[in-house]
């Protein structure tokens, strides 16, 4: 059981230049816990002390944003791939027309 | 302090009207606080007329030729149509600075349709606010 976890450019220092890895685990967590296991100080670079995932962080597996399926818990089958992107994201507060922000 | 030449400031000037109303976003590469490469990207964003979210495909190549050169992530820029050159709070909440301390928010104002204003910012990590003064030079795009 084995994923394929395309790294940022701004991780590669924790993979030694690597930009794709192999890991192990059978839910999007326990792949995060393999690669903490194997580049200590990887899981804080994903998620925060309560455990949940960076608001400027997305996962996507097989191009599927995590947030849109079962976030932490979204299962992962052999040959899964699983991209670490930074989201760059935002917005002006509201315009003078009066949409709200979301 | 940033470095950008006119015409990079043209051209991001003319990404957000071309994109009017809706906000456009891009990155911006380079070396030594001189901005080189104008990287335009896909907005995304279900609402985009008050919200921008850079397209991941886009996010992936443009990081991937950033690093591939050997320059450097200087910034991310986005539009804001109708409010001014200044970082909202949303904008702030999801800034990336943890992964690029050393980045600047630039943000594109076109509150004034005649004057079009772009505007730098450093937000650190835990929300702090301060301009970063751009400094236009000769050069192109
Ligand atoms: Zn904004």
């Amino acid at each position: 059981m084995s994923v394929e976890v395309q790294v940022p450019t701004v991780l590669r220092s924790h993979t030694g230049g690597e930009r794709v890895v192999h890991a192990e685990g059978n839910t999007v967590a326990a792949v995060i816990e393999a690669l903490e296991h194997e580049f200590p100080g990887f899981r804080t670079e994903l998620l925060g002390d309560d455990g949940n995932l960076r608001t400027f962080v997305n996962l996507y597996v097989n191009d599927e944003d995590i947030r849109y399926l079962n976030r932490l818990d979204t299962p992962l089958a052999d040959g899964d791939r699983l991209a670490i992107l930074p989201a760059l994201a935002g917005g002006g507060s509201s315009t003078p027309g009066g949409f709200p922000p979301d | 302090m940033i470095k950008l030449t006119r015409p990079q400031l043209d051209m991001i000037i003319a990404h957000a009207r071309e994109g009017f109303p809706h906000e456009i976003c891009g990155i911006l590469s380079g070396q030594n606080g001189q901005v080189e490469t104008v990287h335009e990207a896909t907005n995304v964003a279900p609402n985009p007329r008050i919200r921008f979210s850079m397209d991941p495909k886009d996010i992936l190549r443009i990081t991937d030729e950033i690093d591939d050169g050997g320059r450097e992530l200087l910034g991310f820029y986005h539009s804001h149509c109708h409010t001014q050159a200044y970082p909202s709070p949303t904008d702030v909440a999801d800034w990336p600075g943890r992964w690029y301390p050393d980045a600047l928010a630039f943000i594109c104002s076109l509150m004034d349709e005649e004057r079009p204003l772009l505007r730098a910012f450093h937000i650190a990590e835990d929300g702090q606010i301060e301009e970063a003064q751009i400094e236009i030079v000769e050069g192109s795009v």
